[in-house]
């Protein structure tokens, strides 16, 4: 058993870990800001199912906060959509993970893909454009949280067997 | 660790929650992306003046800030301008109500408007 001053330590490593994810992922180039695999949501996924609830909610603010202070997006009113939809998410992975209607973690991840997706398109119409054209979009985003889940799903399944993360 | 490992963790209620988003894409879809109504006039807008141009004639004439703008077979487009992006031209034909044509050095806004009771609404 470890202390519990240790077990900050680990948990600190992996928001980094999530951090670098992040960062690596931003680096690609895409032509549309929203698609993107969700490689830092794998991790995240993969301790809320081998930790716990609370340390998954700890390395997503991490992951939102610091990784947004290096792309230089932390302070801008786009830190409200990554910080919403992430913790929004990962409440609504907790709940596909923990409901009796037995979803592997591949539809948990199509949850969560498709739930962050949506909340920043609802945000982005509460915030910023106003106007109901934004949900043109719908479909699109239906569209890319589908494949995206699908394969951060398959991702987190293949890593479950790998890795073992653990705070003790 | 090889594929039919990974597709023996697929539930039904994985295939189940996959059919309902793809339902979902195709509903909303054919919601969205549904061909607009035609106008039977267009708006032109420049140098604080407002136009209406009606579609049923062809014709193709000039503005006073030397946009020529086309109109044929009930649609309508910026055929020339003097703006160095060209935007406006590259845009193409208008068809349905709604569309609309911005040229930013001409101060010049061409659509069409919306068959509805409202004229405009103000946000």
């Amino acid at each position: 058993m470890k202390s519990s001053r240790e077990k900050i330590l680990i948990l600190a490593a992996y928001s980094i870990m999530a951090v670098l994810l992040f960062l690596v992922e931003s680096m690609i180039p895409k032509p549309l800001p929203f698609i993107r695999i969700g490689l830092a949501n794998v991790f995240i996924l993969l301790i809320l199912v081998q930790i716990d609830f609370f340390s998954a909610l700890v390395v997503a603010l991490t992951k939102v906060i610091i990784g947004n202070l290096f792309s230089g997006l932390l302070f801008t009113p786009l830190i409200l959509f990554s910080l919403v939809s992430s913790v929004l998410s990962l409440f609504v992975m907790y709940a596909f993970y923990k409901s009796k209607i037995s979803f592997s973690l591949i539809g948990v991840s199509i949850a969560g893909a498709i739930s962050h997706l949506l909340t920043q398109l609802v945000l982005g119409y509460f915030l910023f454009i106003h106007t109901s054209r934004i949900f043109a979009l719908f479909p699109i985003i239906l569209l890319i949280g589908l494949i995206s889940g699908l394969i951060t799903g398959i991702l987190v399944i293949i890593l479950y067997k790998n890795i073992r993360l653990s705070l003790t | 660790m090889n594929r039919r490992e990974i597709l023996s963790h697929f539930t039904l209620a994985d295939g189940i929650l996959i059919a309902f988003v793809t339902i979902a894409i195709i509903v909303s879809s054919l919601f969205v992306y549904k061909k607009g109504v035609k106008s039977d006039y267009a708006v032109i807008e420049y140098n604080g003046q407002t136009e209406n141009i009606s579609l049923s004639k062809d014709q193709i004439f000039t503005l006073e800030n030397g946009v020529v703008i086309e109109v044929k077979g009930g649609r309508i487009r910026v055929k020339d301008s003097d703006c160095p992006q060209k935007i406006c031209v590259k845009h193409g034909w208008l068809r349905y109500a709604n569309d609309v044509i911005v040229c930013l050095p001409n101060k010049t806004i061409l659509y069409l408007p919306k068959k509805s009771d409202l004229d405009y609404i103000t946000r």
